[in-house]
């Protein structure tokens, strides 16, 4: 029996409990209590080396205490399957000449870019497992440091993207957690700039119609007037990208070792798919995390996550583009 | 004084005579001519008789071509002096031969040996001439008439009389002198409810006035019978005695059928015995096997009852044999490979139960015969149709629902079958009408098999046989641009043909073979903006030729040839790129292809050397395997490779006592890698064959007739497996793995005895694996350090049946998230993963239970039966999962209690 088959049987298993509802369900991510970061916005989110991006993180606290960033950047890199080296998190080494990639880390050995993207000439260096401290805040500015051969960041993502991994250690109380925001590096593939982060022009609700159906026009939340919910509500929540969120890249030929099976490769032109993510402070919102492609959500106030009666729900959208770009915005609704 | 005697009531069944060289999984030889008994010498009772009351002695007697006996052996013994008086008086016996295609043969014949303690000595007689119709020149004498056990009455076919006798008066023959008028009578004896014919069933007419024997198509006849009324008395070992009052008329001949039913539903299957036993080797058959708890009545299901074999979780069915994976063990039907043994879920098997004649089970350790495994081997025998008329059942139960037809085309031509459909994809709606999931699994699978037999020293078969599972689950949104779905597609079809020879001097040659296609698997999932999918297709071509030959009377050697190709593509198209960036995979860069042909080669020898009558057996064995690849023709990327390695294997068996035996066994064994390895994207052209050792030790004890034990420890070795690489730039696959899994297990297996049958089996392994040389030793993931299953069976009356099977298992390991962080460009948490399967979910424990109920009529026989399958409910946690941010874990648990009730119809 063949390892793909074994998935697809767990998979009807689990279809089958998650069909009868036998499985226990877990607060989802979408629902926002104590400390949470939401996310993290680089501005720009692609630099090639010595320039600098400034981070600002989405973090809320329902219990209302400070919150703390301290941030530093990893210069460990990730084995296969990882975005970020896990002994980032565990006391690495602090790096005693900051983050100059290009005098500390390895690549294990010769690549083939096959010219798609500009090298340098190192192919062998020191390894750097150590970690670059930034300082602390909810906004850091980010220097990318020399890096001669992009593997030093690891495989590259189905986007062809080197991402330099910067941590943010959160605090709030007692609380804490660990934050990641991976840099872009930009290869300087002719013809595909640095990517940009998309942009939400608008946090709107769609009240229902009268007669129960499909609710009307979209109204902007208002900070001032937010619409009022109560117990068992359903409202619909939408946002808009600006045009030109969704930017086209290239992708190049294939390399780095690795070469497809389908023949040799050509650069593609790739436009990016757009998600948002939704998060509250009550109710519960129809897409659990993450990931939709579709604008819109559906927020009910069932009785799992009912707010206290006069009080304030706190509302975020979260936009993402496929290569680190990312914007959000904030809106209320009063429940009763 | 009551005087003290022996009966011997001998059965020597035609089914159980073949030639001495033995054929392997294969229907029987067919005597032209089965040997007859000319000279009997009763056993002598020996004094437990008096205690005991009766006996029966299985004995294996093997007769050369002059009729003159040269082995016995006891097959099933009785204990107390009663094996020895047995064996003692069959060396003396003296027969005439049995003869294939008219000349002599040396033959192996099953002999039973009935002790019975009875008022009067009935001496036994040689068999009559009639008893050269009867099994094999029987030499029946009458078993006690109604007495100790109440006779039930034989259900008479009417149709009787028939059949006019022109010109004979009453059986008075012609210028006869004047006597009673008489007439004639043919009768045949049926098992009740699958018509089965009965041989060596002793007929006794008007209590001793007269008797013979039924034949192997169940007949018997009498001459001449005083016109009038008669009683029949039908008597023989596991039939309930019964009796039936017959009127013979005059100017007629009586033609009868009776139909008896058998005292006990477990009848041992008379077969040939097989050409090669593996040192551990489990062998279940369908009549003991159907009614285990859990099992809805599978005979390949009870296969995860077995010592050896993990638990898999949610019951999927996969195979996990002594500590390897589950692609490790191999399925056979008929001697070819076939891709999986259960439906999705594990809830039925492939091959439908009906057409199985056995199931053998070696978890390691096993012959130069197979191969390509590092697990363990599933051999699955189908039987020969079946051509005493035609017969077959159809079965409906909650999950699904199966037909099967068989019967005789010709003489020499028989047919078989069977076809099976669930329905959970009509019922499971019921149940989920209101879930955001929505799921539609169907599964079917087919047989059909052709069996002809031209003469008695050939046999062919052709047999086509598949299955086909799809499955789809979707969310259930109330926006349909939010939905999601996810099918999945698996089958494989075979078309097989087998042809079996026997030579006059006890060799064989065997050969079969086979085209099939398979989809090994076949996913998509569909959402509003993406469409991917994975689709493996393979072709198969098998062939296997071995011969037999018998080169000395203590030494067979087994030749032969195995391979096995494949052509397999796979392709993986994805319309859009993944959301969001996370995830550096460095994989599914778009469009991907692989073509890959692979050709095994495997010439095989035997060496079957037997000593000490048969109570030392060595076999050296080899096995050259060759494996090769091709991947890529015709493009850039083409790769190829070819490996050859020499497997030696050595299986040893030295019956020390009767009941006390010693076995070991190694062997050497190649594996290819998974052909979906070899692609330049997902994997590494460059991978080699996974190999391994397996070592094994173990005795056999049969404390009394009825109870087997076997022990076995086990130690395997496995080196070059196939796990990812481990640094950034190495390849995706390399064979750096190595494995090693050791411990025992035991299995005390009883046999129908007061009604009561069952088995319990305790295995205690740990398997362990290092992925890489600089990387420490981890537990794999399906290890599980205790398994323990008891299952019990108990026949009640009027039909009645219970079984109970309850398992304990040790929970599976699992990699605990030790923390997470919150990666803001993929917008989730990733964790941080802790040791390598460092953590164990809970542990296992499940009762089953069983109930039947059967209605035997004549012709047919009506069955219901409900199996609850967790009926204490018990939360088994089967997988550990985390919330959103892994700071809370929780578990899915196993199906909770679960209630199947089923009809079936035999006929």
């Amino acid at each position: 029996m063949t390892p793909p088959r074994v998935a697809a049987l767990c998979a009807l298993s689990l279809g089958i409990l998650l069909a009868s509802e036998c499985i226990p369900t877990p607060d989802p991510a979408s629902y926002v209590t104590g400390l949470r970061v939401l996310a993290i916005k680089a501005e720009p989110p692609e630099i090639k080396s010595g320039q600098v991006s400034v981070l600002n993180a989405l973090a809320f606290d329902t219990l209302g205490r400070m919150i703390n960033i301290a941030w530093e950047t990893c210069l460990i890199t990730p084995e296969q399957g990882q975005v970020v080296n896990p002994a980032c998190f565990s006391n690495p080494m602090v790096c005693s000449g900051g983050g100059d990639m290009s005098s500390s880390m390895d690549m294990n050995g010769p690549v083939d870019l096959g010219g798609a993207m500009p090298m340098g000439g190192a192919a062998d260096m020191g390894a750097a497992n150590c970690v670059a401290p930034d300082g602390s805040g909810l906004s850091i500015s980010i220097t990318m440091p020399q890096i001669a051969n992009p593997l030093v960041l690891g495989l590259p993502d189905v986007t062809f993207g080197f991402y330099l991994p910067v941590i943010g250690l959160t605090t709030a109380g007692s609380d804490s957690l660990s934050a990641v925001y991976r840099l872009r590096y930009y290869l300087g593939i002719p013809g595909s700039p640095p990517n940009q982060n998309p942009s939400l022009t608008g946090l709107f609700y769609v009240p229902p119609a009268p007669d129960g159906g499909p609710g009307g026009q979209a109204i902007p939340l208002d900070p001032m007037n937010p619409p009022v919910l109560h117990s068992g509500d359903v409202i619909t929540l939408r946002t808009v990208f600006s045009p030109g969120s969704a930017e086209t890249y290239i992708i190049p030929a294939e390399s780095i070792g690795q070469s497809s099976d389908a023949g040799p490769s050509q650069p593609r032109m790739v436009t990016e798919t757009l998600s948002v993510t939704w998060f509250a402070t009550a109710g519960t919102l129809s897409v659990g995390t993450s990931g939709s492609v579709v604008p819109d959500e559906v927020l009910t106030m069932d009785s799992s996550h009912l707010p206290a009666s006069g009080s304030t729900i706190d509302l975020w959208v979260v936009g993402h583009d496929e290569r680190g770009g990312t914007d959000y915005m904030h809106g209320t609704l009063s429940y009763q | 004084m009551r005087r003290i005697g022996a009966i011997v009531t001998i059965l020597l069944a035609l089914l159980g005579a073949l030639p001495l060289v033995q054929a392997e999984e294969s229907p029987l030889p067919a005597l032209s001519k089965p040997p007859k008994l000319l000279h009997f010498v009763e056993a002598q009772a020996p004094p437990a008789l008096f205690t005991r009351g009766s006996a029966e002695v299985v004995l294996l007697i093997d007769i050369d071509e002059k009729g003159a006996v040269t082995a016995v052996k006891v097959d099933k013994p009785a204990g107390d002096g009663f094996d020895e008086a047995a064996v003692a008086a069959a060396r003396q016996f003296v027969f005439s031969p049995g003869e294939a295609d008219g000349k002599p043969v040396p033959v192996r014949i099953t002999y039973r040996s009935h002790f019975l303690l009875k008022p009067q000595q009935a001496a036994p007689v040689p068999g009559p001439d009639g008893a050269a119709t009867t099994p094999a020149g029987a030499a029946p004498t009458s078993p006690p008439l109604p007495g100790a056990e109440s006779g039930a009455a034989a259900g008479v076919a009417p149709g009787a009389p028939a059949g006019a006798v022109p010109g004979a008066a009453a059986g008075v023959a012609p210028g006869a002198p004047a006597g009673p008028p008489t007439g004639p009578m043919i009768g045949t004896v049926l098992r009740k409810g699958d018509r089965v014919p009965l041989p060596g069933v002793v007929v006794v007419l008007d209590a001793d006035a007269q008797e013979t024997v039924t034949d192997t198509a169940g007949h018997f006849a009498f001459d001449a019978l005083p016109l009038g009324a008669h009683t029949i008395h039908l008597r023989g070992t596991g039939l309930t005695p019964a009796d039936a009052t017959i009127k013979i008329n005059p100017n007629k001949r009586l033609d009868a059928t009776f139909y008896v039913a058998a005292k006990e539903r477990y009848m041992s299957t008379v077969r040939a015995e097989k050409a090669t036993v593996e040192t551990v080797e489990q062998t279940l058959s369908l009549d003991e096997i159907k009614r285990i708890p859990g099992t809805q009545g599978d005979l390949l299901k009870a296969v995860q009852n077995l010592p050896g074999v993990a638990r898999a979780p949610f019951g999927l069915g996969l195979l996990i044999v002594w500590g390897s994976a589950p692609q490790d063990t191999r399925t056979y039907v008929d001697g070819v490979y076939i891709p999986t043994l259960y439906h999705f879920g594990g809830l039925r098997s492939t091959v439908n139960s009906e057409i199985v004649q056995d199931l053998s089970f070696s978890p390691g350790g096993y012959g130069a015969e197979r191969g390509l495994g590092l697990g363990g081997i599933i051999d699955i025998d189908t039987r020969r149709p079946r051509s005493d008329g035609y017969h077959g059942f159809v079965q409906l139960d909650l999950i699904d629902g199966s037909i099967l037809v068989e019967g005789p085309i010709t003489k020499k031509l028989s047919f078989a079958v069977a076809l099976r459909r669930s329905w959970i994809d009509v019922f499971l709606p019921i149940f989920t009408r209101n879930s955001s999931f929505q799921l539609s699994p169907v599964y079917y699978d087919y047989q059909a098999k052709l069996s002809y037999r031209p003469t008695s020293s050939d046999d062919l078969n052709l047999f086509i046989f598949g299955s086909d599972d799809q499955l789809t689950v979707g969310t259930n949104d109330q926006d349909p641009s939010l939905n999601t779905q996810f099918g999945s597609h698996t089958y494989y079809h075979r078309l097989l043909g087998s042809w079996l020879h026997r030579f006059k001097n006890g060799a064989t040659y065997s050969m079969v073979a086979s085209a099939g296609i398979d989809v090994p698997y076949q996913v998509q999932t569909v959402t509003a903006s993406s469409i991917s999918s994975i689709d493996a297709h393979l072709g198969s071509y098998t062939l296997r030729a071995i011969a037999r030959l018998p080169v000395t009377s203590f030494l067979r050697v087994d030749v032969g040839l195995d391979y096995e190709g494949n052509y397999f593509t796979l392709d993986q198209t994805s319309t859009a790129a993944a959301i969001g960036a996370g995830g550096a995979l460095g994989t599914g860069r778009g469009p991907n292809s692989l073509d890959l042909y692979t050709n095994h080669l495997a010439p095989l020898v035997s060496a079957n050397f037997s000593f000490f009558d048969h109570k030392l057996t060595l076999t050296p064995q080899l096995r050259v395997q060759l494996l090769s690849f091709l991947g890529y023709p015709g493009t850039t990327y083409e790769f190829s490779s070819v490996f050859v390695a020499a497997d030696p294997r050595f299986q040893i068996r030295y019956q020390i006592l009767p009941w006390f035996a010693l076995k070991a066994a190694f062997g050497m064994y190649h594996q290819p890698p998974q052909p979906e390895s070899f692609s330049t994207l997902n994997g590494n052209p460059s991978l080699q064959p996974e190999w391994g050792l397996h070592y094994v030790l173990g005795v056999e004890f049969r404390p009394f007739a009825k109870l087997n034990i076997s022990a076995e420890g086990f130690y395997k070795d496995m080196r070059s497996l196939v796990v990812s690489g481990e640094y950034a730039n190495d390849p995706l696959l390399t064979n750096d793995g190595i494995g090693r899994v050791y411990g025992g297990e035991v299995l005390a297996r009883l046999e129908l005895w007061h009604n009561l049958f069952g088995w319990i089996s305790y295995t205690l392994s740990r398997s362990e694996r290092q992925d890489h040389p600089d990387q420490d030793w981890h537990l794999f993931e399906f290890d599980q350090t205790h398994i323990l299953t008891i299952i019990a069976s108990y026949k009640l009356p009027r039909g009645f049946q219970v079984g109970i099977r309850f398992r304990y298992v040790t929970g599976n390991p699992y990699t605990p998230a030790t923390s997470a962080f919150f990666d803001s460009v993929s917008a989730r948490y990733v964790p941080i993963q802790g040791q390598m399967y460092s953590a164990r979910l809970s542990s296992f424990n499940q009762l089953d239970v069983r109930l039947d109920k059967t209605w035997t009529f004549n012709r047919w026989s009506l069955s219901i039966y409900l199996d609850v399958q967790n009926i204490y409910d018990a939360a088994n946690p089967e997988i550990a999962l985390y919330n959103f941010n892994y700071q809370q874990q929780y578990t899915i648990n196993g199906l909770p209690i679960l209630p199947v009730f089923g009809i079936r119809g035999d006929f």
